[in-house]
């Protein structure tokens, strides 16, 4: 590749990532914002992040939204990635009314998802909010995003693969988890981060589906829209970015992400279709 | 494995907690609310669709048709070559890149919200740099505006247009892709008639991921947005909240559903045409 | 015992003294809009699992009919007596069946005098087209309907389809002049995005903090005043706890707290002694009896009435 082109292609990711960062940046800063309502800027201090250990309220929610987002995620990304992956093969009875089905609960309004959750939840289990509930309406919304990533890596997945495994004397489990699962691991991993920052941040449709006990981090702070939201919530993020950022920064360095390069030569055939 | 099986959990799931509620709402849409505000399905019609289609609602459906079009195109045109080049170039450091893409996206949305508010408003952060650089003697209305909105949309849908292209791009063999510029002089005529038809499923998958929810969205528009961005996700939002009226808005809402896959699936279809013309 | 309030709606100390005095642990859950509060506690008919919330004084008819709340034990609620004459036998609750009174108000508008440069008085100040771009309505359609009746000399709770048309072809002539409905009027005033706005009147108190040289008047055409309640809920599963917590709050001293706190005034008259002077002693915050009865009272719309509001409040604002 010609250098001069190599050297735009990187500018631009580094403006990219600096568009990406300049908010969080914002809200590092200004979670030593001095003003509880944190909408001007009127000083510095520290006091938001011992406050925030003892603001009990606030420390639930997050509790209760990370419990949540991992459950979600588990369940979401091990069955969407399946359907995912039954969707990119061979045709099956059902298979271009399920395109459709996996498509409806993106296309669908979140208000409209969360009001038929809680009628159905409501009048059918006399629910009323738990943080089960809200699990499985994270899951719910979440299969879909899966699926399709996984998807499209899987579709230009040569089928003969794992065909191939079998006759050289691999159980079917055997070429599943061999052969095909490592080959779509990539999708996997990021259909997986990508429905964690969606259930992590999802605020609708969970409103509906919250109980006594159940707040979770963004009905919190949407609620405190109208008084202004205090920095506590702006440190409590920038601890989160904190401890995901020198987690990374030590998988890195030990070099857990360290070995890539493709290990297995698989896209010898050109996909079409 | 027979594919009809692992199909079973997913499609499982889907039904019933999302097909069977669903289908619960459809039904409701055909209702109508009584004096106090129940529903009432005694009278069952279509006169909450003939309302919902009113051309009254046009605007709003062009608001939210045009920002989820621009946001799409935007974070097609920003996430493919981000992808690319974590893909190509990034070598050892390609997770750490991809996570860290990321990594902005797991804090809080509606703080990252706020903080563009900050960044954008009046007397903000991108005013006061304009304005001491003398580029401008009045603060520019960045916020409230059509830009403020898209700029905020892309932003939020950004990681669901790059993860994506970046697993369909990280497919890519090398081989082929010195292959095509063997074939073709350019490098564009390698990009255009190698690499883009083979991640095409990455990009059908991106924009789906990128339109779909942004047509959904209103809190996006309703924080970052002013007086004349309203958008229909808004609007079914108010008939279910202020309105309190659940058939009218369920009405609304299966119509912005229909809309959507419609385009959606025209879209698909067509891309995926193209790919083999 | 479970409460469903509004953010930073009680006094800093409120909850924690409360726990401390009677050891009764307090999960305070909250909302950001009216909307949600209601179908939250319709959800299950009873409440949605809390046991005691802050409606709006005029919900309280159609939660009673429906039985989501239960009448009050008012033996266990002898601060009763600290309530203001006036407040004891409320139009919308007689005898205070279902309700303590919480707090009162008025919507006027906030204005910034280092950029507006006229004095307000009147509602036709947000229709200046010299402060395009930099004017605010609340997001409340309710509220911007009363406030374009006012103008037009129209009740404010308006019914005809006359009457709501007319009120609509102003509101559609201010439109083009404003920056946004905004659902959060303290952040874009403060912040500067708004330099007047409709606003409520607690919380003009909240933009001084952050804005000190700000200003609040109740327009010479009318203005709404508003007042909500504190209920308990008939699913409640602490209904001891929840009157406790009521007679807490109409406590001098407690009441006082909230009122200098949030910055709404509270219907409490022993507290009056209590409560900070600068908000006690300003006229647009505490208006004389005069003027606050000559203010009107939003009705709850149902019904017909509300489909009619609500289907031009879509039309005005997409």
């Amino acid at each position: 590749m010609r250098t001069g082109g190599n050297r735009w292609l990187t500018a631009f990711a580094i403006l990219i990532y600096a568009f990406l960062f300049a908010p969080i940046v914002i809200l590092i800063v200004f979670s030593f914002n001095v003003s509880r309502r944190n909408f001007v800027w009127l000083g510095f201090t520290t006091d938001w992040y011992p406050k925030l250990f003892a603001n009990r309220d606030l420390l639930d929610a997050l509790s209760v939204t990370l419990q949540v987002a991992v459950i979600a995620v588990v369940v979401s990304t091990a069955i969407g990635s399946l359907l995912g992956l039954a969707l990119a093969r061979k045709r099956f009875w059902g298979q271009g009314a399920s395109e459709v089905l996996i498509l409806l609960p993106m296309v669908t309004p979140e208000i409209v998802m969360g009001i038929s959750l809680l009628i159905f939840f409501g009048q059918l289990f006399g629910q009323n909010g738990s943080m089960g509930q809200i699990a499985i309406a994270h899951i719910t919304f979440c299969i879909s995003y899966v699926a399709i990533v996984v998807r499209a890596r899987a579709r230009g997945m040569d089928p003969h693969l794992e065909e191939a495994a079998r006759d050289l004397g691999a159980s079917s489990q055997g070429a599943f988890w061999h052969v095909t699962l490592p080959l779509i691991a990539p999708a996997v991993a990021a259909g997986a981060m990508l429905v964690f920052a969606l259930s992590f941040d999802d605020l609708v449709v969970t409103s509906f589906n919250a109980g006594v006990g159940s707040t979770t981090l963004p009905i919190f702070i949407y609620s405190s829209i109208k008084f202004g939201v205090t920095p506590q919530i702006n440190a409590i993020s920038t601890i989160i970015v904190g401890v995901v950022a020198i987690a990374l920064f030590i998988g890195w360095r030990v070099g857990t992400f360290g070995s890539e390069g493709r290990s297995v030569p698989e896209d010898t055939m050109v996909d079409a279709g | 494995m027979s594919d009809g099986l692992l199909v079973v959990p997913g499609i499982g799931w889907l039904l019933l907690f999302f097909f069977v509620p669903l289908l619960i709402i459809f039904v409701v849409s055909f209702g109508t609310k009584d004096a106090t505000g129940h529903v009432v399905l005694g009278n069952p019609g279509l006169q909450n669709y003939i309302e919902a289609s009113r051309p009254e609602f046009l605007p709003a459906f062009g608001n939210s048709v045009r920002y989820s079009l621009l946001t799409t195109i935007l974070s097609l045109l920003i996430g493919y070559p981000i992808a690319y080049w974590i893909s190509r170039h990034g070598g050892r450091h390609k997770i750490v890149l991809l996570i860290l893409v990321m990594l902005p996206f797991w804090t809080s949305y509606l703080i990252r919200t706020y903080a563009w508010m900050i960044i954008l408003r009046d007397n903000g952060v991108a005013n006061s740099i304009l304005m001491s650089l003398g580029l401008t003697s009045d603060p520019i209305p960045f916020l409230n505006t059509d830009f403020s909105v898209v700029l905020g949309m892309t932003y939020g849908f950004l990681p669901f247009a790059i993860l994506p292209l970046y697993v369909s791009i990280d497919r890519l063999d090398d081989n082929l892709v010195q292959a095509g510029r063997d074939l073709y002089a350019t490098g564009r005529g390698a990009f255009l008639h190698i690499i883009l038809p083979l991640t095409m499923p990455g990009i059908i998958a991106a924009a789906v991921l990128t339109f779909i929810p942004a047509m959904g969205d209103y809190v996006t528009p309703d924080l970052l947005g002013g007086a004349q961005t309203s958008t229909i996700a808004k609007v079914v939002q108010v008939l279910f909240t202020s309105g309190r009226d659940w058939p009218y808005g369920s009405a609304l809402g299966f119509l912005l559903m229909v809309i959507t896959l419609a385009g959606t699936l025209f879209a698909i279809r067509s891309l995926r045409q193209e790919t083999f013309a | 015992m479970f409460i469903y309030n509004w953010d930073g709606y009680i006094g800093e100390t409120t909850q924690k003294d409360f726990e401390k005095k009677y050891g009764i642990r307090v999960k305070y859950d909250k909302f950001p809009d009216a909307s949600t509060q209601i179908t939250k506690i319709r959800s299950d008919g009873a409440g949605g699992g809390y046991d005691l919330t802050y409606p709006a004084s005029t919900d309280i008819a159609p939660l009673a009919r429906d039985k989501v709340i239960s009448a009050l034990d008012l033996s266990l609620i002898p601060n009763i007596k600290n309530l203001g004459t006036s407040w004891q036998d409320p139009a919308y609750d007689p005898g205070n069946k279902f309700s303590i009174p919480n707090y009162w108000w008025t919507t006027g508008i906030a204005w910034d005098p280092s950029k507006v440069k006229e004095d307000v008085t009147s509602w036709a100040a947000l229709w200046d087209d010299k402060y395009k771009g930099k004017l605010g309505m609340l997001s409340d359609q309710q509220e911007v309907f009363a406030a374009g009746a006012f103008r037009l000399n129209l009740p404010p709770n308006p019914t005809t389809d006359a009457d709501l048309d007319a009120i609509l072809a102003l509101l559609k002539t201010q439109k083009p002049l404003l920056r946004r409905y905004t659902e959060d009027d303290i952040g874009d005033f403060t912040s500067g995005q708004l330099w007047m706005t409709q606003a409520w009147s607690g919380d003009w108190v909240q933009m001084t903090a952050d804005k000190p040289n700000a200003k609040y008047v109740i327009p010479s055409e009318g203005a709404i005043r508003g007042s909500d309640t504190m209920v308990v809920l008939s699913g409640a599963k602490h209904p001891i706890a929840a009157h406790l917590w009521i007679d807490f709050n109409l406590d001098a001293k407690v009441s006082a707290a909230n009122s200098n706190f949030i910055g709404y005034m509270g219907p409490n008259a022993a507290a009056q002694q209590y409560i900070d002077p600068a908000i006690l002693g300003n006229p647009q915050l505490n208006p004389g009896a005069g003027i606050y009865n000559s203010l009107a009272e939003l009705v709850t719309l149902e019904g017909a009435a509300l489909d009619a509001l609500t289907k031009r409040w879509i039309e005005l604002t997409t």
